[in-house]
């Protein structure tokens, strides 16, 4: 993997939120509620709002459900299972007016949404914003 | 549930609240009085809401609910959340329900043209937002015990209703 690919986010890249709750999304409906963007509130140990993403362009389907596995449920505290995603285009969280800020750890692919405002009422607009662009892919 | 069968004059409902606290809690006492007394005797898809905010309530009373840490759904959250329901016109679509990780239940309007509402009552304020397209957004907050606010409900009945109007042309 280039440094290029981990320093800059192309926005056609896709981007990609695991979802772990039944309840951030409708299956039938292919509907991704936008509870599922909603980053954390700021804490003395992670003082910026960030919601975890993975930059999954170029990933074959079968790799990015495997990424899920290894890098999110088996860090999850109670490794609950990976049960769909959220797909974007980097394009899609930059027209919010939010970024992507690539974040290593734990793998070369995963980044944060961060730029995030202060108040509630416009977080809760970009992440009505990011609901509406989401495409909802769900694990068979 | 018991049904009040009650016929008021729009005169008692229409005073302003006062400031105080006292005020404000009797303005909450007489809405929901004015709510209850209006109900149709079939809930429709109301009742299934309530049902449903309870399920979620009892799902998620306990912190960490999300496995991140999410703040647990207290009953005075579903007490809000139900609130708003009672409040919801007979003629709107039934929105769905959302636990929130900050301990509320949101509620969610979505259709096919990808128009999406999001209205989440928090201890004290309605925040919300409506993305009716990329270049159509809307949002804002209001005190909660003011009940839905005009702009929201204007663009809940334009374009989540359930009944639709035709203008023949002459």
């Amino acid at each position: 993997m280039s440094d290029s690919f981990l320093q800059k986010v192309d926005p056609q890249e896709r981007i990609s939120r695991y979802l772990l709750l039944q309840k951030s999304f409708d299956a039938k409906a292919q509907i991704v509620f936008a509870q599922a963007f909603k980053p954390p509130r700021p804490k003395p140990e992670s003082p910026v709002r960030q919601t975890s993403v993975y930059r999954t362009q170029g990933v074959e389907e079968n790799e990015i459900w495997e990424l899920g596995d290894r890098y999110v449920t088996a860090l999850h505290p109670k490794h609950w299972p990976v049960l769909g995603r959220a797909d974007l285009t980097a394009k899609d969280v930059f027209d919010a007016n939010l970024t992507i800020v690539p974040n290593p750890d734990p793998h070369p692919r995963h980044a944060d949404i961060e730029g995030w405002p202060s108040q509630d009422e416009e977080i809760e607009m970009k992440i009505t914003y990011l609901a509406r662009k989401a495409l909802l892919a769900i694990r068979s | 549930m018991s049904q009040a069968v009650a016929r008021t004059t729009e005169r008692i409902w229409a005073s302003n609240t006062g400031l105080s606290q006292e005020s404000k809690q009797l303005f909450r006492v007489m809405k929901g009085t004015r709510i209850h007394a209006n109900e149709p005797l079939s809930l429709g898809w109301k009742r299934d809401l309530y049902y449903r905010a309870i399920e979620i309530g009892q799902e998620c009373a306990q912190a960490d609910w999300d496995g991140y840490g999410g703040a647990a759904i207290t009953p005075e959250a579903v007490t809000r959340t139900l609130e708003l329901i009672a409040e919801l016109p007979e003629m709107l679509q039934p929105p769905h329900l959302v636990p929130s990780p900050e301990g509320y239940i949101s509620l969610q309007w979505h259709d096919q043209e990808r128009r999406i509402v999001s209205v989440s009552p928090k201890e004290d304020r309605l925040v919300w937002a409506a993305v009716l397209s990329d270049d159509d957004t809307q949002y804002g907050k209001a005190p909660l015990w003011k009940g839905w606010p005009q702009a929201l409900n204007e663009i809940l009945l334009a374009h989540f209703s359930n009944v639709r109007f035709f203008f023949a042309k002459s």
